[in-house]
């Protein structure tokens, strides 16, 4: 097994505030650990934020598309650390969506570990 | 979770974020409630009480006058009716009503003068001796003024009676002359 640590980023997201717009898509044959989410206002007004988790993989019961955080407020000039001393572990084909109030005004830095 | 930089400022609450019913008496100052805040109509005979209150004025004038030689009362005329909002109501009866007694041939007799008011068939004040005259005609006006206590809120009617309360064949006279006499209801809430 091999253990590679790597981030994700996407400025100006989403495309269409209302659609959460895709981060990070696990591999297939990977599982992976997230270890933080950065989202940064880069409006020049508030703006709230909404980080979802698709996941249809499972083992005796069948998962479901989650909140992480829902329609949370980020100010002028600050950054939301969404994983702040938690961990979330994600299977092959689960997504990690990010959404805002405004669209294109969010910078998102997605660090994780794949474990393949 | 946790933020970088600037933190979302804290939200005013409002009205809508306070459940109906929550705020207790004690947590308003006692200076909190200006007299601006109450609406006009909003006090009520209920909530106003520690000091009289006039609830409602009645009168009533006639110029009926009577006379009658006879010791069983009869009515002057003069009556009033008035129905009480509560039954914790006092009833103010403020009647005036001239009454007097003729001896007419200045012999030197005399007549006694009794009267009383009624609410409705109960007596509420009587004074079985009210004038006594002796020669000539004495006038004087009935009783001033009764504070009567009715405990009800139907309709009741107060009047005047008056008759000789000694034997003689002279009148006792009610309102001589026929002027306006009158009788006011003034209704005393709790």
């Amino acid at each position: 097994m091999a253990n590679t640590f790597k981030i994700k980023t996407n400025d100006a997201m989403p495309s269409s505030s209302g659609t959460p717009l895709t981060l990070y898509t696990v591999p297939s044959s990977t599982t992976s650990v997230v270890l933080g989410l950065l989202l940064c206002n880069i409006h020049t007004a508030e703006v709230n934020v909404s980080v979802k988790i698709e996941s249809d993989t499972s083992d005796t019961e069948t998962n479901q598309t989650v909140f992480v955080v829902k329609n949370a407020p980020i100010p002028v000039g600050g950054t939301l650390e969404v994983l702040t001393g938690s961990k979330v572990v994600l299977q092959t084909t689960d997504v990690v969506k990010v959404d805002c109030s405004v669209s294109a005004k969010i910078d998102a830095a997605l660090s994780i570990m794949e474990i393949t | 979770m946790g933020y970088i930089g600037r933190t979302p400022t804290g939200s005013i609450l409002t009205g809508a974020d306070i459940a109906d019913g929550s705020i207790s008496t004690a947590k308003l100052a006692d200076t909190a409630v200006s007299t601006a805040k109450i609406a006009d109509d909003a006090v009520t005979i209920a909530k106003a009480t520690g000091f009289g209150k006039i609830g409602q004025v009645v009168s009533n004038t006639v110029t009926t006058n009577n006379s009658t030689s006879g010791t069983t009362y009869t009515d002057t005329g003069l009556s009033a009716t008035i129905t009480p909002t509560s039954s914790s109501s006092k009833i103010l009866v403020l009647p005036f009503n001239p009454l007097g007694g003729d001896i007419d041939n200045d012999s030197g007799g005399t007549i006694e003068v009794k009267q009383k008011l009624l609410r409705d068939s109960t007596t509420v004040y009587e004074d079985d001796r009210f004038l006594v005259a002796r020669g000539g005609q004495h006038h004087s006006n009935a009783f001033s003024h009764v504070l009567d206590t009715p405990n009800t809120t139907s309709a009741i009617t107060y009047k005047c009676q008056f008759a000789r309360s000694d034997a003689g064949s002279t009148d006792a006279i009610s309102n001589q002359g026929g002027r306006e006499m009158t009788m006011t209801l003034m209704e005393i809430l709790a």
